[in-house]
């Protein structure tokens, strides 16, 4: 069965409802119409067009894995086991990979959000702060008592 | 990228590497303690763990509300690290303080030191909320506790290690106002010990350790004004005669933790009717079976009586069912609690009931 999705700007998008059912947000916008399924649109105002093609290609790419098993909370989780599919895939800007990380979020698509929090991971694994803030584009705005107490916290770690 | 994404990355991130997220900009920092916080809000810090867990600690200290500090591992800690660097427990020491200072929410602090060495804890007075005050040291400087129960205005509860503030504690009280429980040993003149009376909403007093005889008559006398204090524990030294008659004057006492010498002792007790707990060490082997049958006759509200160490008839169980068989009501008051020396038998047969008015315990030194 083949259902319409509509991006934040309007552009229809056509998809098979296993590949859409990916997403949590639309298998519940799905359940929600019931037997009035055929001819309505399901609107999705977060996420653009641009975003939601590439979404699709990757969520038909993945349609037939199994679902990933809960892990446990707290315990550092891998990012050494991105498929190089995927790491192509990612193969993006900054801002895109944000932005298809959001989508994820938004969607409820855990496998995408999966492979794209490692991604981003991966770029501050093994990065001091100041890397880290070169990396993103981030400005230091910490005050010189905050900067005196990161000093501080890092003490445990220095040499005596 | 919103926070719940940001939150999502830390997963996967080692906590070396999570520092380094905290430490990048204030948003970071936000989603790290949001992330973290639970984990460190009631924390014991015993130095045998990693370095970085210290530095997530300190990164997450605005949310510390419980903390227990045990300063003998400090000296272990330069073998404890897993990385082997080597570290001085002053220093260690030094660090923690630097970041107790901001410790905002915190409201219980314990710290444990069992052997002697003077760490300087100045910084003690920079905390402004707390509420309870664990100090089993071997000294604190007197000054120090002073600043401290000053900015502390709301300390309710403050346990001094034996011997911790030799002279001088009375120092501390005017800055008490709302301290309601108090536990500190000091081998002090008596004179010293009777300011404790002037503590407004002092409910809990307890003395442990060495003391000298008849140490505690001044005090007594003085806690009479006090109808709030309804714990007294006089853990060590056996109260005279003269200081058990001072302590029938405290007519508001649920429980009482004390040493005695003589039956006499024991059965001035039995004034005191709104006894809930009474515990008992005994140190002399005179018989007290009838004085305490006095004190279960007397206190109504009795539901624990223990017996860590006296001399008592064989049939003191079956006189004591006795006793509440004829004055206890079963349908209002579960069994008085009863825990008494193992030497000491009971008779009594199942079939009486007597499990109604009492249960037996025969381990009392155990729960002392």
């Amino acid at each position: 069965m083949i259902i319409k999705l509509e991006s934040a700007d309007k552009v229809i998008f056509e998809s098979d409802v296993s590949i859409a059912n990916h997403s949590e947000t639309i298998k519940t916008a799905l359940e929600d119409l019931g037997d009035e399924v055929d001819g309505s649109v399901v609107p999705l105002p977060n996420v653009n067009s641009a975003i939601l093609r590439k979404v699709l290609h990757w969520a038909t790419f993945h349609k037939d894995d199994p679902e990933a098993a809960e892990e446990i909370e707290n315990k550092e989780k891998r990012t050494d086991d991105i498929s190089s599919w995927d790491a192509d895939f990612l193969k993006v800007d900054q801002g895109t990979l944000f932005e298809l990380m959001l989508a994820a979020d938004y969607l409820g698509i855990k496998g995408l959000l999966d492979v794209t929090c490692k991604t981003v991971a991966n770029m501050i694994k093994g990065r001091s702060p100041q890397d880290i803030r070169e990396t993103f584009a981030i400005p230091n705005d910490f005050s010189p008592a905050e900067e005196e107490q990161v000093r501080k916290e890092n003490e445990w770690c220095e040499e005596k | 990228m919103n926070d719940d994404c940001l939150g999502y990355i830390l997963q996967y991130l080692s906590d070396e590497e999570r520092i380094h997220f905290a430490q990048t900009c204030r948003r970071f920092r936000q989603i790290f303690t949001d992330c973290y916080r639970s984990r460190y809000k009631k924390f014991s810090l015993d130095m045998e763990g990693k370095r970085q867990e210290l530095t997530m600690f300190c990164i997450c200290r605005e949310s510390v509300t419980h903390l227990t500090i045990n300063i003998d591992s400090f000296d272990r800690c330069v073998k404890g690290f897993q990385d082997h660097r080597q570290m001085a427990p002053t220093n260690c020491f030094e660090i923690l303080c630097a970041n107790l200072k901001g410790m905002e929410q915190l409201q219980r602090l314990i710290i444990n030191k069992r052997e002697r060495y003077n760490y300087p804890l100045g910084n003690l007075w920079q905390l402004q909320n707390l509420h309870e005050l664990y100090l089993d040291i071997q000294h604190i400087d007197s000054q120090n506790l002073v600043k401290c129960c000053k900015t502390n205005a709301n300390l309710r509860v403050l346990h001094l290690g034996y011997g911790c503030v030799h002279q001088n504690l009375a120092n501390i009280f005017p800055h008490c106002r709302n301290l309601e429980e108090l536990k500190f040993g000091v081998m002090a003149e008596a004179t010293e010990y009777c300011q404790i009376a002037r503590l407004p909403k002092l409910t809990k007093l307890t003395h442990f350790g060495v003391r000298r005889s008849g140490s505690f008559a001044l005090l007594l006398s003085a806690l009479n004004m006090r109808p709030n204090l309804q714990r007294l524990f006089i853990d060590g030294g056996s109260l005279t005669l003269q200081e058990a008659q001072l302590l029938t004057g405290l007519r508001n006492l649920r429980e009482i933790k004390c040493f005695c010498s003589t039956a006499d002792c024991v059965a001035l007790l039995s004034q005191l009717t709104a006894l809930e707990g009474l515990s008992l060490w005994m140190s002399s082997s005179e018989d007290i079976s009838d004085a305490v049958l006095g004190i279960i006759s007397s206190c109504k509200e009795l539901k624990l009586l223990r017996i860590a160490s006296a001399h008592l008839r064989n049939t003191f169980v079956d006189e004591t069912v006795n006793l509440l068989q004829k004055i206890r009501n079963i349908e209002l008051k579960k069994p008085l609690q009863l825990e008494i020396p193992h030497n000491i038998h009971s008779i009594v047969a199942e079939e009486t009931g007597s499990g109604l008015y009492v249960s037996v315990d025969y381990e009392p030194r155990l729960k002392w």
